[in-house]
């Protein structure tokens, strides 16, 4: 089990303050945060390649804060996977074996290892000669030989195609549960980290916004900042007109109409920033009266459709949207099986389900 | 003309003015007169007084260029550009002016001292290897270092959190993966050494037979006219530098693997 405890750290006029989070053994947990906000510095900190200037770090039971990066047994998958060119891809995966010889695997796991990682018929190959996926492949094969039960990875399969990726994903996830390994991990693809995360932390300008299970920090956002790391949203900002019982009234003058959202303890006159996924707005042509009558609808014209291989866009406008300046409502989705057909300038009601409003005092 | 003609139009004119230059020393001396000159014995001493000389200022110069190199590329720490800029020493000042501060060192109580008590420098074989270790220590040390530079940290970081300690990276990562860079500095190195002359002549003199070094060997016979016998002498010169040059193209024929 990895734990940190208010991990402090600075390199030249950046810091990064107040790191606390712990990671099980056999679980995953993911540092989300735009670039620049101090994860690679966090990972490289708590591997001892970095001077900390104040907090702790515990491997189970030891205190490793003041120990030198080989005797705190925690390995480190950096972005560029840090290859040794030198070396074949059998001496890089064994290359732990010479110095960790108590703690290190034995030959039949690592083997082991390898043929679970498909890497048998590579083992004599140059690293120079391995594609993106190999080179993956080998460098967590390598950390997973040292034995060490803390793996630390900066945006392992950042460089790969997204059927690489998903490969990659299960086989680590396997090689997690089959070794009972405590994950810390950097990334910046929100599949990846739902996919492998038990647990994610949100950095932003060097301190955690939030750290809890994905399923919190995706459908429980706590602030604006967390929801525009975690997915692709849309803001509108409004003043709350009426509060009764657990929920208040908000008036939102960009969209022309008055939205039911959940009461987050506001009062009559508050500002706040209304913050909602694209793939939580329902979109249906204005002709239908499914929608129409209920509340938390507005009506739209379409402005724009754009389709990518997995989802539809559809991007809508209206008179009180461009009155305000704000030009428009972007709607994802994502049902391949049922795509509908949209036209440019068609007439339609959007509507925004009130538990998938998140709501921010301004 | 185009300027791709113009500009190698400069460059034959460049390999045709050092062809004419070097052609120019076989108009002085016979096939018979040049290969006695070369297996004289005195020719034969100079060479192998300087293979020699060169050889053991180099290895001295590799003991110290090796880990002041590392740490120069690796770490931050109180004095480094002073060294850094104290490098260039070798490099911007006359070897003879060289040669006369290492002279007036070996005047001063401690230098004598050291002649007296340790080791005799002046006018002897340790001068000249002095002379030439003090000459190439800068530009070993700075080839040294561009090869570490060269090496991501990154490589040695991540050895280290499979295990090894700082030494066991360093013997088993970047001296491997600087190999290449350091055959090369060692090979240059000795053949700046061997070609060194300003500062042997100032410490150790022109002593035929005891500190007559190739270049020194060069001047003295040049100042009896011995013409003869100094292009013999050059010509063996010129030959060290051109194989050397062309062992170390070829050995860093592939060097920039390292460097992500």
């Amino acid at each position: 089990m990895l734990r940190i405890n208010d991990l402090g750290m600075s390199a030249g006029n950046f810091s990064v303050n107040d790191i606390s989070f712990s990671v099980p053994d056999g679980c995953c947990h993911v540092l989300l945060g735009g670039t620049g906000n101090g994860k690679t510095l966090i990972l490289e900190t708590i591997a001892g390649l970095r001077p900390i200037a104040s907090g702790e770090i515990w491997n189970d039971e030891h205190n490793i804060t003041k120990e030198s990066p080989e005797n705190r047994f925690i390995s480190y998958v950096p972005q560029d996977l840090a290859l040794f060119p030198h070396l074949n891809v059998e001496k890089n995966i064994f290359y732990s074996q010479r110095f960790k010889k108590n703690q290190s695997r034995t030959s039949k796991e690592i083997t082991e290892i390898i043929e679970c990682m498909q890497l048998e018929s590579l083992l004599h190959r140059s690293i120079h000669n391995l594609s993106g996926g190999e080179q993956q492949r080998v460098a967590l094969v390598r950390a997973f030989a040292s034995g060490n039960k803390v793996l630390l990875l900066d945006e392992p399969f950042s460089a790969l195609h997204y059927t690489m990726k998903r490969t990659l994903w299960s086989l680590l996830s396997d090689m997690q549960k089959k070794y009972n390994l405590s994950i810390l991990m950097v990334t910046h693809d929100l599949d990846e980290a739902y996919y492998l995360a038990d647990d994610i932390s949100v950095l932003y300008q060097g301190r955690i916004l939030q750290t809890g299970t994905k399923a919190d920090i995706f459908y429980n956002p706590n602030s604006i900042e967390v929801t525009k790391i975690t997915g692709h949203y849309n803001y509108f900002s409004g003043k709350v007109s009426n509060v009764k019982n657990n929920d208040c009234l908000v008036n939102f003058t960009m969209l022309g109409t008055d939205f039911w959202v959940k009461n987050i303890g506001l009062n009559p006159g508050n500002e706040v920033i209304l913050a909602i996924r694209t793939s939580d707005i329902n979109i249906i042509p204005s002709s239908s009266d499914r929608l129409s009558n209920r509340s938390n609808t507005i009506s739209c014209k379409i402005k724009n459709v754009y389709e990518t291989s997995h989802y539809q866009q559809i991007v809508l406008a209206n008179d009180k949207l461009a009155d305000n300046n704000r030009n428009e409502i972007v709607i994802d989705i994502y049902d391949k099986n049922n795509v509908r057909k949209f036209e440019i300038n068609q007439e339609v009601t959007a509507s925004f389900p009130e538990d998938a409003i998140f709501v921010f005092k301004a | 003309m185009g300027l791709r003609k113009v500009t190698i139009f400069f460059a034959v004119f460049t390999l045709i003015f050092y062809l004419i230059l070097i052609s120019s020393l076989f108009s002085f001396v016979s096939k018979d007169r040049f290969f006695e000159i070369l297996f004289s014995e005195r020719t034969l001493f100079s060479i192998k007084l300087s293979i020699t000389a060169a050889f053991v200022a180099v290895m001295l110069s590799l003991i110290i260029a090796l880990p002041t190199a590392y740490a120069l590329s690796r770490y931050e720490f109180f004095g480094k550009k002073f060294i850094d800029l104290i490098l260039e020493l070798p490099m911007i000042v006359s070897p003879a002016a060289l040669g006369a501060i290492i002279l007036f060192f070996f005047y001063n109580n401690v230098g004598t001292w050291i002649q007296e008590h340790v080791l005799q420098f002046v006018f002897t074989f340790y001068g000249i290897i002095l002379a030439q270790f003090t000459t190439i220590l800068g530009v070993t040390i700075r080839m040294i270092k561009s090869g570490f530079d060269d090496i991501s940290p990154r490589y040695e970081n991540t050895a280290r959190t499979l295990g090894a300690s700082s030494f066991q990276a360093f013997r088993s990562i970047s001296l491997p993966l600087c190999g290449k860079s350091i055959l090369a500095t060692v090979i240059f190195a000795w053949a700046k050494a061997v070609g060194e002359f300003g500062a042997t002549i100032t410490v150790a003199g022109t002593m035929a037979m005891r500190t007559e070094t190739l270049p020194v060997a060069i001047f003295m016979r040049l100042s009896v006219a011995d013409i003869d016998g100094a292009v013999v002498l050059i010509t063996i010169l010129l030959a060290i530098g051109l194989l050397v040059l062309f062992i170390v193209r070829q050995v860093l024929g592939g060097r920039s693997n390292a460097s992500n």
